[in-house]
């Protein structure tokens, strides 16, 4: 195939992927009236998903059952509120000198024409308890256009990256080269080979973090008007998952304050370093405790696993009580503490932490490293400063061999070894994404379906309109502890045996495909990259909303971080109002599409090393592509169907 | 830049010292010099969170209090408030969980506008009738909303 018949195929592909949804669209349809009655109870609306076609007239009756409960239109400047036996009206207008009035009167009901197709949320805007941020339902408006156009460019996506997949050549790949950020950035390094480094990063996010642990004991008990919550499960989470993670990978564990009072304490020191000249036990250094080391039967990331799906049983929980949030933080703060006295190294952080697991796997994809610039001086090197120690820096304490290391999993990025080493040979790289295609084990593999899996689970429970699911989730308040382990049941399966076992399948198939006699475990290994990139995304996807919707508690919660009636900014009481709610999700669908093309373009890199030729590579590629295109389907629904 | 290791590391020790110490009092003293209603004269203030599980909670639900938990349906509380006749009466209005609301008939209080969770509402009144008054929850909040009220009693 010549460049030019391919580049014409992309092309002609696309259109026929955009023209058939807008053929849809154009169908012709009888618009009607439709009397809709919603009653809303905590959490969830009844009924929550209202389908009705373009150019339908709907009207809306809006009641409660129990307590005052809002109701929010995206892309309609519809804004009720029922309390027991009445609904309230928001109206608002533009007076001549530009203020906003506001004035709320009684209806009885509201009538509104669905004008544009798509998918429209509506949400809660009355605290009404612990769940009341995830309390939505959905008003879908047929033909849902953009959803059709999504669903066929992401075949589209699948069909360009095979069509590409034939012209790049091994080794072409990276695109550019990575660059040195200390060579370029000479103030870069002298700040990062200051003794204080990690400190300084680390010192706001202690204090901020000790305020959180103040908050979510002394603050008030409703969450989205405690900082914790707020700050903790939508700004943190967000801007790990959507800028730390795909740009410096670990970069969160340089600045996690929760294990530094572990460190501070083992070594004896904030910042100094207490370099011993005979080497005890192959390091430089001697730590307060038993300086035992992790036994290496768990040297895995198994039980960062197990210990990350406990968690996220009780998810919602987690979420929304700011004292469950405390004691969490608590566990691990006591949880590094005591492993810091029995073994050296950050073993909590590499073989614990419920977050350090994924941190791990996603890293591989990030666009930072930290490597050695000239593996030969490494190797010549006797004293392997970087590892053992020296006198200006600390002994790795992740316990890694910069010299050949290559991939990101354990490096934690605190700069150490870039002050250790005495020959200046450590750099940090800005590389393509992507670039670590390598997963050493089965815990990896399970790790990255794990997160997948509960990345879509977490969309259903947290996105989605069922308030049943909510119910079961949120065992503590509702009671219902049967639901509560049917729930329990499907996310724990469907991580651990059915996903893992359908993906087991489709690589066994995509090497009978590829017709090459190849190590499974190493093909399967190599295959399981794909849902890496398309992890992350998803995550991103996912956590979108909780920042563009939410971002009102944030502006509220800086005026008023404990809820105890401050105004310390005058913003607290920032009103509620999403920030254009109605893109939500076409941000998403793109957000997705990006992933899905990463994830097979990135996951054929990695495959490619292992055949030998184009045409077994491409056989390999097609089932996996098939499983990725309907893992990103899947959440393609929820989000926009 | 040198600077000796063990100095530098004396002055971050201060330096988190401080932090622990000073972040709690900073909260305290900020919360007590915010609230310039408490400042009336020998006025009385009382704390009245409202909790749709347990009614009127006289002081404070705070983060760490297990009912924010758990979520528990009983035991009602009905709390008293003892003032006597001429007292300022200054009433701090919060809430636990969602929204609540308050009157309180034989004064003239009707709290309009709800008492949001994380919003403080001050009602301050003087207590010049003698004898028992109930205050009640006014905005439907529960199942046990019709039980959530109180008594205010002026004493001669």
């Amino acid at each position: 195939m010549s460049k030019k018949k391919a580049f014409f195929l992309i092309l002609f592909s696309l259109e026929l992927a955009l023209l058939i949804p807008l053929g849809i669209s154009q169908l012709p349809k009888t618009a009607t009236t439709r009397h809709i009655a919603i009653d809303a109870r905590r959490f969830g609306y009844a009924p929550s998903r209202l389908v009705v076609n373009k150019g339908d007239i709907v009207i809306l009756q809006f009641s409660t059952s129990d307590v005052s409960h809002g109701l929010q239109l995206d892309g309609y400047p519809i804004e009720l509120i029922a309390r027991k036996g009445v609904t309230f009206r928001k109206h608002d207008w533009l007076e001549d000198k530009g203020h906003l009035h506001t004035n709320w009167s009684r209806v009885s009901s509201v009538k509104f024409r669905a004008r544009r197709s798509g998918k429209f949320i509506f949400r809660c805007t009355e605290t009404c308890g612990n769940l009341h941020p995830f309390m939505t339902g959905e008003l879908i408006v047929r033909p849902n256009t953009p959803y059709h156009f999504f669903l066929a460019l992401s075949v589209w996506v699948v069909f360009t990256a095979f069509i590409l997949m034939r012209f790049k050549n091994p080794g072409s790949q990276d695109g550019f080269k990575r660059i040195n950020l200390l060579e370029t950035f000479p103030w870069l390094k002298r700040l990062v080979r200051l003794r204080g480094f990690q400190f300084w990063f680390l010192l706001p996010n202690f204090i901020v973090f000790y305020l959180f642990i103040l908050s979510s004991l002394w603050g008030s008990p409703v969450g989205n008007r405690n900082i914790t919550i707020v700050f903790v499960w939508i700004l943190w989470w967000f801007v790990l998952k959507a800028i730390l993670v795909p740009l410096g990978g670990r970069l969160w564990c340089l600045m996690c304050p929760l294990p530094a009072p572990a460190e501070w304490i083992s070594r004896k020191s904030l910042t100094a370093v207490w370099y011993l000249k005979k080497p005890f036990r192959r390091l430089h250094h001697r730590y307060l405790g038993l300086q035992k080391d992790w036994p290496q039967k768990i040297r895995n990331i198994w039980l960062q696993n197990i210990l990350f799906l406990t968690l996220i049983s009780f998810g919602m929980i987690l979420i929304t009580r700011p004292l469950a949030t405390a004691l969490m933080f608590l566990l691990i703060l006591t949880g590094t503490l005591v492993l810091s006295l029995i073994f050296r190294h950050r073993v909590f952080c590499l073989y614990l932490c419920p977050v350090g697991g994924f941190l791990g796997t996603y890293s591989m994809a990030s666009m930072t490293e930290v490597r050695s610039i000239d593996p030969k001086v490494c190797v010549k090197h006797k004293d392997k400063s970087c590892f053992t120690g020296g006198p200006d820096g600390w002994a790795c304490p992740w316990n890694q061999y910069v010299g050949n290391m290559s991939r990101n999993n354990y490096c934690g990025l605190c700069t150490e070894c870039i002050k250790s080493c005495p020959k200046d040979n450590v750099g940090i790289f800005l590389r393509p994404f992507g670039s670590d295609r390598k997963l050493k084990g089965y815990d990896e593999m399970f790790n990255v379906i794990i997160m997948l899996v509960v990345a879509v689970a977490f969309s259903i429970v947290m996105l989605g309109p069922w308030g049943f699911i909510k119910d079961a989730a949120n065992v503590t308040e509702s009671k219902q502890v049967i639901p509560f382990l049917i729930y329990l049941a499907a996310i724990w399966s469907s991580a651990l045996l059915i996903v893992p076992g359908f993906f087991l399948l489709v690589a066994k198939g995509a090497r009978r495909l590829a017709g090459v006699k190849i190590n499974s475990r190493l093909l399967t290994l190599r295959l399981a990259y794909i849902l890496i990139p398309i992890g992350i995304f998803a995550w991103i996807a996912f956590s979108l909303p909780a920042i563009m919707v939410n971002y009102g508690y944030i502006i509220s919660v800086f005026s008023d971080p404990l809820g105890l009636g401050w105004d310390l900014l005058g913003t607290a009481d920032a009103h509620f109002k999403a920030f254009i709610p109605d893109w939500i999700p076409v941000i998403q669908g793109v957000v997705l599409l990006a992933g899905l093309y990463l994830g097979i373009s990135r996951g054929f890199m990695a495959l490619k090393e292992l055949l030998p030729d184009s045409g077994s590579q491409i056989r390999a590629m097609l089932l996996p592509s098939v499983f990725a295109l309907l893992a990103v389907n899947l959440l393609l629904k929820l989000y926009m169907g | 830049m040198h600077i000796n290791p063990v100095k530098q590391d004396i002055f971050y020790l201060i330096l988190l010292f401080l932090i622990v110490i000073g972040l709690p009092f900073g909260i305290r003293a900020y919360d007590r010099r915010l609230q310039p209603v408490q400042y009336i004269a020998g006025a009385q203030e009382f704390t009245l969170t409202g909790h749709a599980g347990r009614g009127w909670v006289l002081g404070e639900v705070r983060a760490n209090d297990i009912i924010s938990l758990w979520r528990d349906d009983g035991p009602l509380v009905k709390p008293v408030i003892e003032v006597s006749q001429g007292d300022q009466v200054v009433l701090k209005l919060r809430s636990a969980d969602v929204t609540h609301g308050f009157s309180l008939k034989a004064f003239g209080i009707y709290v309009a506008k709800g008492i949001q969770p994380g919003k403080t509402v001050y009602v301050s009144f003087t207590a010049d009738k003698v004898g028992r008054f109930i205050f009640r929850c006014t905005v439907f909040c529960g199942d046990i909303h019709q039980h959530m009220h109180g008594t205010l009693i002026v004493y001669e």
